[in-house]
């Protein structure tokens, strides 16, 4: 199973759910490698390992997927990015079929993985498209703001782009709201408009937690830290996407 | 909706009604919502078919009674049937093999 977090908005947590989700699908017993697909290599931050030209060495030299990857925790590898990664996408935007990349890089995961996630970056690029083709699965992050909800609709736009002029198998698996405030109006406000938009593909919201922060400035996951609402949220979350498994 | 998104904000709406409300209609309707989180203690939810779920409500209707009687009485049949050895659930069972959680599904092919 491929699985592709998005939104072309940025600072809405998609690092945090791409690296949570991965984590919590590896503890509950799936092989899972997590691939970032964004320069900016939050991944590995989020991991506390050092970030890597690895996106680069599978895509561009070819070697294999496995052998790219760093194990991060048990039952989690994970394929890192940095700045080459800018270089890879200027290399892939002057391919033919670039489209097709990822789903080709990953042809035989399942040798070896039972799931892969991939964190996008916040901007429709080659690496974007390639991910929307290869995936089975879209999750949609976003926060429950004007802005973040328009990224979403976005990202759904560039799905159905990817659909139609493609072989692409992709489906919406799910709509994550992140930094919900149980407080505001306008965090509620914003939570029934997006469920009402998408019915059954909103998941229960991630409070707004500190723990977040805290957690990627110590290199930690959710899971490692003390429980707290954020985790809560995502472990709902994340007995979904298994249903779906 | 996903029933914990509608709980949520049927919540939100609930709790914003009551910011409105003067300080002895909120205590009150606090009261009401705890009476019914009380009652929750004698509430499941499970992912039933939808043939199943209109059977039973056509049978409380019919019986002029309400749906969780009919699956309570279901229920009690069927566990009853299990203890005398009148079900087998191995004939439903299908194994799960990759999934860490549980290890068969049951399936229903009659």
């Amino acid at each position: 199973m491929i699985i592709t977090i998005a939104n072309q908005k940025g600072g809405v947590g998609k690092t945090t759910t791409a690296v949570t989700l991965a984590h919590g699908l590896a503890i509950k017993g799936f092989e899972t490698i997590l691939i970032d697909l964004d320069s900016q290599g939050n991944c590995s931050d989020a991991l506390g390992i050092e970030k890597g030209a690895a996106l680069f060495d599978w895509l561009i030299s070819g070697k294999e997927l496995a052998s790219c990857a760093v194990n991060a925790r048990p039952r989690l590898d994970v394929i890192r990015s940095d700045k080459q990664t800018y270089q890879l996408k200027q290399i892939l935007a002057a391919r033919d079929f670039r489209e097709n990349v990822l789903a080709d890089g990953l042809k035989g995961y399942e040798r070896r993985y039972d799931v892969v996630v991939m964190d996008s970056a916040p901007s429709v690029d080659v690496l974007h498209m390639a991910s929307l083709v290869a995936s089975d699965y879209l999750v949609a992050v976003t926060k429950l703001d004007q802005f973040s909800t328009e990224g979403v609709m976005e990202s759904l736009k560039s799905l159905e782009s990817a659909l139609r002029a493609t072989k692409s198998q992709c489906e919406v698996a799910g709509i994550i709201p992140t930094f919900y405030d149980r407080v505001t109006n306008e965090s509620h406000a914003q939570l029934e408009n997006l469920a009402q938009t998408y019915n059954g593909l909103v998941w229960p919201p991630i409070p707004q937690d500190t723990s977040c922060r805290e957690a990627s400035r110590l290199g930690k996951t959710l899971f490692e830290m003390q429980p707290g609402r954020a985790l809560t949220g995502y472990v709902e979350c994340l007995d979904r996407l298994i249903k779906i498994l | 909706m996903d029933p914990a998104v509608a709980a949520l904000i049927g919540k939100g709406a609930q709790s914003k009604k009551e910011r409105a409300m003067p300080r002895a209609e909120r205590a009150k309707s606090k009261k009401a919502a705890q009476k019914q989180a009380d009652r929750n203690g004698s509430r499941a939810v499970y992912d039933l078919d939808p043939d199943l779920i209109e059977a039973v409500k056509n049978l409380a209707v019919e019986n002029e009674t309400t749906a969780s009687q009919v699956a309570a009485i279901a229920i009690r049949y069927f566990l009853k049937a299990m203890q005398f050895g009148e079900v087998d659930l191995e004939r439903y069972k299908r194994a799960l093999p990759k999934n860490p959680r549980y290890g068969y599904e049951l399936v229903w092919e009659e």
